[in-house]
């Protein structure tokens, strides 16, 4: 699964098929700052996403 | 997980698209009414970034015709609030909203990036020319309204206990209390999380490139979101109950909280100068 982690501005390549928010917690990212896009569709922390599919972590945190 | 209010997909931890964007503006339009905020006939004047929550702001006030006016200022933080400016700029353009940008550079004779040098955290004297600023560019509004959300709001209720700032703590609130040579500021994003925001702002394409200020980590607050987002994520509700909490007891502080003039610009301020200008004597002198 490639994920691409916005703040860090880095893509990672790693196996994985579960829910959003398990995906999350593997990640080390606190789901209150972040919000999951999956194949180009915003989805709810208890989706489950497939190792076939292509994710975006973007970061709701201010910039400032 | 399905909607809560129909048989859709949700999106967030309760609504699909949908009824996301009708909760989120909802709420916007209660806050309005229920604490007053502004009017339709009122003059606004919208504290503008570029980032998501401004951005978001200036959207929604625009939608539901208030007549608003953007201001935004520029720190002089290279990769950084340029890039966000020139997504303001655009919106601003594209939907014919009238924006002034004034620059740290001219107004207070140097850059963000020259005085974190010698001013560090940079985060306190940046945010003090911010509101100095922010007040002086904003007089003949009838209010300024901010982005601040309830995870701003939040955390600046902890940071203020936390330090002991009484007299802070008193001034906070989704509306600011009205005090001469102050235009009172408006907070239409009180009781949203910054994560409702950024759902909001993401469903409308309002967000542009991620960046991250560079001195945002060094900052008090930093250390006060992460805490309070580690608490909020296994405690939820942690955030609104601060802000609900902090409003049940506002009045009971400081009540006879006494505001002065400052003698060089005639800002209000709590000693005989502002720390606006307190800031500027220093950097003049080092100039």
């Amino acid at each position: 699964m490639k994920i691409y982690i916005e703040r860090t501005k880095k893509t990672k390549n790693i196996k994985y098929a579960g829910t959003a928010k398990n995906l999350l917690k593997e990640l080390k990212i606190n789901e209150e700052e972040v919000l999951v896009v999956c194949n180009d569709k915003l989805v709810s922390l208890d989706t489950k996403i497939k190792d076939s599919d292509s994710i975006r972590i973007l970061s709701v945190i201010s910039g400032g | 997980m399905k909607c809560k209010s129909c048989s859709k997909t949700a999106i967030s931890d309760k609504y699909c698209e949908e009824h996301f964007i009708k909760y989120f503006e909802n709420t916007v339009k209660k806050t309005i009414k229920d604490y007053n905020l502004f009017s339709k006939k009122d003059k606004i004047c919208v504290a503008a970034s570029g980032g998501k929550d401004s951005m978001a702001l200036l959207y929604l006030l625009h939608k539901l015709n208030y007549d608003v006016n953007a201001l935004a200022l520029d720190e002089g933080i290279e990769n950084y609030r340029d890039k966000s400016l020139e997504f303001l700029k655009k919106f601003c353009k594209k939907n014919k909203i009238k924006l002034r940008i004034y620059s740290y550079k001219k107004e207070v004779g140097s850059t963000v990036d020259k005085l974190s040098k010698k001013y560090s955290p940079a985060c306190n004297i940046c945010g003090t020319f911010r509101r100095h600023l922010l007040d002086k560019y904003s007089k003949g509004f009838d209010k300024v309204v901010t982005g601040h959300n309830l995870d701003d709001e939040s955390q600046a209720v902890l940071m203020n206990l936390l330090k002991a700032q009484t007299a802070i703590f008193s001034r906070q609130g989704p509306l600011t209390k009205k005090m001469k040579g102050f235009v009172q500021k408006a907070k239409p994003f009180y009781f949203l999380k910054e994560k409702e925001v950024m759902i909001y702002a993401f469903l409308h394409n309002l967000t542009d490139e991620y960046e991250e200020c560079p001195y945002a980590h060094l900052s008090f607050r930093a250390h006060v979101r992460d805490l309070l987002n580690a608490y909020e994520s296994k405690n939820p509700g942690t955030k609104l109950n601060i802000v609900k909490k902090y409003l049940f007891l506002k009045n009971d502080v400081n009540k006879d909280e006494k505001v002065g003039v400052c003698s060089v610009c005639k800002s209000p301020c709590s000693g005989n100068i502002c720390k606006a200008c307190r800031y500027k004597k220093e950097i003049n002198r080092s100039l």
